[in-house]
């Protein structure tokens, strides 16, 4: 897997407008940008191309992100997801974390807070300190 | 509509009562079953979930008042009518105490009998319908929940996300007048997403689980917090904020997320609805078994026509939408829930162009000595 050289990452939404607001965002910012609007999508993006993170919104109409993350768990236990979240209470937050997020952001969300999130966690990633996502 | 064919339990240790009792209410269409006594009376209740119970009070073994009680705790929605041949007026208080519908003394003839169950069943009908709708407006409740949190707030998130987007210049340059009216657009809906917000928490307010986080407050460090917390609203107005606390005052227990949400709303809406130069006065004092909480403004007072619909949720004393004054209408809604749910009590004086004072009580803890 080369994805610590590679600089994609996947964006998971049911929301046109939020996968076009992440992508203008991260494009900007130097990244490269996948879109998916479903988990179905995000997961047949993955088995060809992986991110080096990823980006979900946790609600979503039939497979929902507790699935997804599910199986990225299994699959691919060192991509580290972020989990936008529309309305973080204890919960959902706690559920999140329970599954293996990486960390959440809660929309809506400024594009330097964005940007800021991805950076922090996939400077995470490459610290040892925080091997457990390898 | 009455319940055309019920279940009937009859608990009596004559079998001429039993007998006769089944015979009456079969007739009228009933499924009747008997126990001779009260343990055997409680184990048929259990398996054969009984509409009404008709029970003897005066049973060898378990006393019908027992059984009463027993099947009272087993299920409050169950009618439950008791037997006695020796209806004084005491006894009857005591069993209609311990969860009896209704009361009818020996000997009685069929058509009492009948008139009694019918009434008692009529009294079920009502009671499950009620629970019906109560399930029913649960049902309808988190549907809405839903459909605010999902159809209404995402979209919106998602927009005001975009905007954010634009604003910075993601999608080609902005004039300055375009920038100006998507701010406008932005400040709009990010007001409409905390006004969702706040009704989804007033939604999901759960008294229980936020008992569960209670812990030792104290109010006097939790009103200096909020007054930082405002303090830069209250400059912008030239309001002035003091706090006089007693010294020593007893913590409470509570919710610190709650509370300050109680102490963010009153204090800032005693700034918001009050005049330049102004003053909001914050008291926190001991009375009673009570700690209170007072703030006092000389703002611009509430009519005293809209003093009792001011903690309806989204009523606003100023319900114009372009009112100087922006607000939810659910602040003072919030502070109620929050302030009932900790066991409290809010009070609110107002006298229009003058000033309003609201005070909190909430009960101090306790600390009950050993053995006490």
């Amino acid at each position: 897997m080369n994805m610590k050289t590679e600089n994609i990452i996947l964006v998971v939404d049911d929301e046109d407008i939020v996968l076009d607001s992440c992508r203008r965002v991260l494009e900007a910012d130097g990244f490269e940008v996948m879109l998916a609007s479903s988990a179905e999508e995000a997961l047949e993006i993955m088995e060809r191309r992986l991110p080096v993170a990823l980006l979900m919104d946790i609600k979503m109409p039939e497979r929902d992100g507790i699935y997804l993350m599910g199986q990225i768990r299994e699959k691919w236990r060192e991509i580290p997801v972020i989990v936008m979240t529309g309305y973080p209470t204890t919960e959902t937050i706690a559920e999140a974390a329970r599954m293996g997020a990486a960390t959440f952001i809660s929309k809506p969300f400024t594009p330097d807070e964005l940007v800021e999130t991805v950076r922090r966690v996939l400077k995470k990633v490459i610290q040892p300190v925080f091997s457990s996502y390898g | 509509m009455l319940l055309e064919k019920a279940n009937v339990l009859v608990i009596d240790d004559e079998e001429i009562l039993r007998n006769s009792c089944k015979k009456i209410l079969t007739e009228e269409g009933h499924v009747v079953r008997w126990a001779e006594n009260g343990d055997q009376g409680l184990e048929v209740f259990k398996e054969f979930h009984p509409d009404l119970v008709l029970i003897d009070l005066k049973m060898p073994g378990k006393s019908g008042m027992e059984v009463l009680e027993e099947l009272e705790s087993e299920d409050p929605d169950v009618i439950k009518i008791v037997i006695t041949g020796y209806p004084t007026v005491s006894s009857a208080l005591d069993a209609m105490k311990k969860g009896a519908y209704d009361f009818i003394p020996k000997p009685f003839s069929p058509d009492e009998l009948v008139l009694i169950v019918t009434r008692g069943l009529e009294k079920r009908r009502l009671l499950i319908e009620k629970r019906a709708l109560l399930i029913g407006q649960e049902k309808i409740r988190r549907n809405m929940i839903s459909l605010v949190s999902h159809e209404l707030r995402a979209p919106i998130a998602a927009t005001v996300q975009y905007l954010e987007v634009i604003l910075e210049g993601m999608a080609g340059e902005v004039s300055s007048e375009a920038e100006d009216l998507i701010r406008r657009c932005d400040e709009r809906l990010r007001e409409m997403l905390e006004l969702i917000n706040k009704w989804i928490n007033l939604a999901v307010f759960d008294p229980i689980k936020m008992a569960e986080h209670f812990e030792d407050v104290n109010l006097s460090e939790m009103a200096l917090k909020s007054m930082e917390l405002l303090k830069s609203s209250a400059a912008k107005k030239k309001v002035r904020l003091s706090l006089e606390a007693q010294k020593n005052v007893p913590v409470i227990m509570g919710s610190k997320i709650c509370l300050e949400e109680v102490f963010n709303n009153l204090i800032g809406n005693a700034i918001k609805y009050n005049r330049k130069k102004g003053r909001v006065e914050v008291k926190i004092y001991e009375q009673e078994n009570d700690v209170c909480f007072e703030v006092n403004d000389n703002g611009i007072g509430i009519e005293k026509e809209n003093l009792p619909r001011i903690f309806d949720e989204f009523y606003r004393v100023d319900g114009r939408r372009n009112s100087p004054i922006q607000g939810s209408g659910l602040g003072l809604a919030i502070v109620k829930t929050m302030v009932d749910a900790h066991g409290g009590a809010i009070s609110v004086d107002s006298r229009f162009g003058k000033g309003t004072s609201f005070k909190i009580r909430l009960p101090k803890v306790i600390h009950l000595e050993k053995g006490s």
